[in-house]
C-alpha cells in the first residue's frame, strides 16, 4: 500500500514537472501581469495568452495597452514566431533570444540543453520566473485575478 | 411590382443608416468647433473621471478591460489610475513624470527623454482637446454624428506615425468635452477608452499628483 502511494505521489509529481510554466486555456484568456528587465531597463504590462486551433497564441502589451510584442507558439514544432514587435526590440539578435525564452516558458517539458544558463521557477499559485542568465534578461509572470471587469 | 416593393424595402433600411452615418463638415464649421473646444479647455483648471478601457486582440480574438481614475490639474499634472484588472499609476507633474506598478516605481525627469515628453505633451492635449489646433502634431479631420463630434488626429511626428494611425476623440458637443478616445494602432488593434462621470473645476487633492 504505502509503495503504491509513493509511486502515485512520484507520478503526479513527474506531470507537475512536465507541464508548461506560463499556463494557456482553449476556451478563455489567461491573464498575468508581467515585467521583463534588460539590465537596468523594464518593460511592466500585461501577458494575454490563449490557445486558438491548437497553437498558443499571446500578446504582450503595457498598461496602456500599447503593444510589445505579439508571439505564436507551434507546440508541434516546437518553434515561436514573433510579430507586430515594438521598435526598441525589433532587432534579430533581441528577437533570437526572446523567441528561445518564450519557447522555454511554454514548452510541457525542457530539456537540460533548452534550460542552460536559465533558471525557470514557478510558484504553487502559479507565478512564474524565467532570468536567462547569458543575456541577463529576467521575466516574471504574476496571474491576475480577476476584478471588476 | 415585386422588384419596386423590394427596392422600396432596400431604401426604407437603407435611410437609417443614412441618417446614423457621420457627416463631413466644412472648413469653417470645422474651424468654429475647435474654437469652441478650444474655449472649453481654457476654462478648464481641473478635471476628474472614472475611466473603461477597452483593448482588442487581433490575434487571440478576444478582448481586455480594464477600469480606472483620471485626475487632471492645470499645471502640466496628470494622474492616470488603473484600478482593475490590475493596479498601475502614471502621474505627470511639471517635469517628473511617475510609474507605479505594484512594488516597482519610476521617476523619470521628462528633460531627459524626448519620447516622454511627447507622450506628456500629447495626454495632457488630449484630453482636454487642446491637441486639435496643433498642426504639427496631428492632421485634424471633423465631422459630426448625432450630438458627437468625432475628431480624426493622424499623427505627423515620427514616433506617434510608428504606433498610430489615427487618433479619433468623441466630444460631447453640447459640453463640447472629450468623451471617449480611440488608438487604431498600425497593426490594427484598437483602445477604445470612455471617459464617465466627468467633473470639472472641482477640488483635487494635491497628494495624488506626487512623485515622491
Amino acid at each position: 500500500m504505502k509503495n503504491c502511494l509513493l509511486l502515485i505521489s512520484l507520478l503526479f509529481a513527474s506531470l507537475a514537472s512536465h507541464a508548461q510554466a506560463l499556463q494557456y486555456d482553449t476556451d478563455s484568456l489567461r491573464r498575468y501581469n508581467s515585467t521583463i528587465t534588460f539590465g537596468k531597463a523594464a518593460l511592466t504590462g500585461i501577458c494575454l495568452i490563449k490557445d486558438v486551433d491548437g497553437e498558443v497564441r499571446g500578446t504582450i502589451v503595457n498598461e496602456f495597452g500599447i503593444k510589445a510584442l505579439d508571439f505564436a507558439y507551434d507546440k508541434r514544432r516546437d518553434k515561436v514566431k514573433l510579430q507586430n514587435v515594438i521598435k526598441f526590440m525589433d532587432r534579430w539578435y533581441i528577437k533570437k533570444v526572446v523567441k528561445a525564452d518564450i519557447a522555454t516558458l511554454l514548452r510541457t517539458e525542457n530539456t537540460e540543453k533548452q534550460l542552460r544558463r536559465r533558471t525557470l521557477t514557478v510558484t504553487p499559485e502559479g507565478s512564474v520566473s524565467l532570468t536567462n542568465e547569458k543575456y541577463n534578461i529576467n521575466y516574471t509572470f504574476t496571474p491576475l485575478t480577476d476584478a471588476t471587469d | 411590382m415585386k422588384h419596386l416593393f423590394k427596392y422600396f424595402l432596400l431604401l426604407l433600411m437603407m435611410l437609417p443608416m443614412a441618417a446614423n452615418a457621420q457627416k463631413t463638415v466644412t472648413s469653417a464649421e470645422q474651424q468654429t468647433m475647435v474654437k469652441k473646444i478650444e474655449q472649453t479647455a481654457s476654462s478648464i483648471k481641473s478635471m476628474q473621471c472614472t475611466f473603461k478601457q477597452e483593448k482588442s486582440l487581433k490575434l487571440l480574438g478576444d478582448n481586455m478591460v480594464s477600469n480606472g481614475k483620471m485626475y487632471f490639474k492645470q499645471g502640466n499634472k496628470l494622474r492616470w489610475e488603473y484600478t482593475s484588472p490590475y493596479s498601475y499609476i502614471f502621474v505627470i507633474n511639471g517635469q517628473k513624470v511617475m510609474m507605479k506598478n505594484g512594488s516597482r516605481k519610476d521617476v523619470i525627469d521628462v528633460k531627459s527623454s524626448k519620447l516622454f515628453q511627447e507622450i506628456a505633451r500629447i495626454m495632457m492635449s488630449s484630453i482636454t482637446g487642446k491637441c486639435l489646433s496643433d498642426k504639427k502634431d496631428f492632421k485634424v479631420t471633423m465631422t459630426k454624428k448625432d450630438k458627437m463630434w468625432i475628431a480624426k488626429l493622424v499623427p505627423q511626428k515620427k514616433e506617434m506615425k510608428a504606433m498610430f494611425s489615427a487618433i479619433n476623440l468623441m466630444i460631447d458637443s453640447e459640453k463640447n468635452m472629450v468623451t471617449q478616445v480611440s488608438l487604431v494602432e498600425k497593426t490594427g488593434d484598437t483602445t477604445n477608452i470612455q471617459l464617465k462621470a466627468i467633473e470639472t473645476n472641482g477640488t483635487i487633492d494635491e497628494k495624488l499628483f506626487a512623485v515622491n
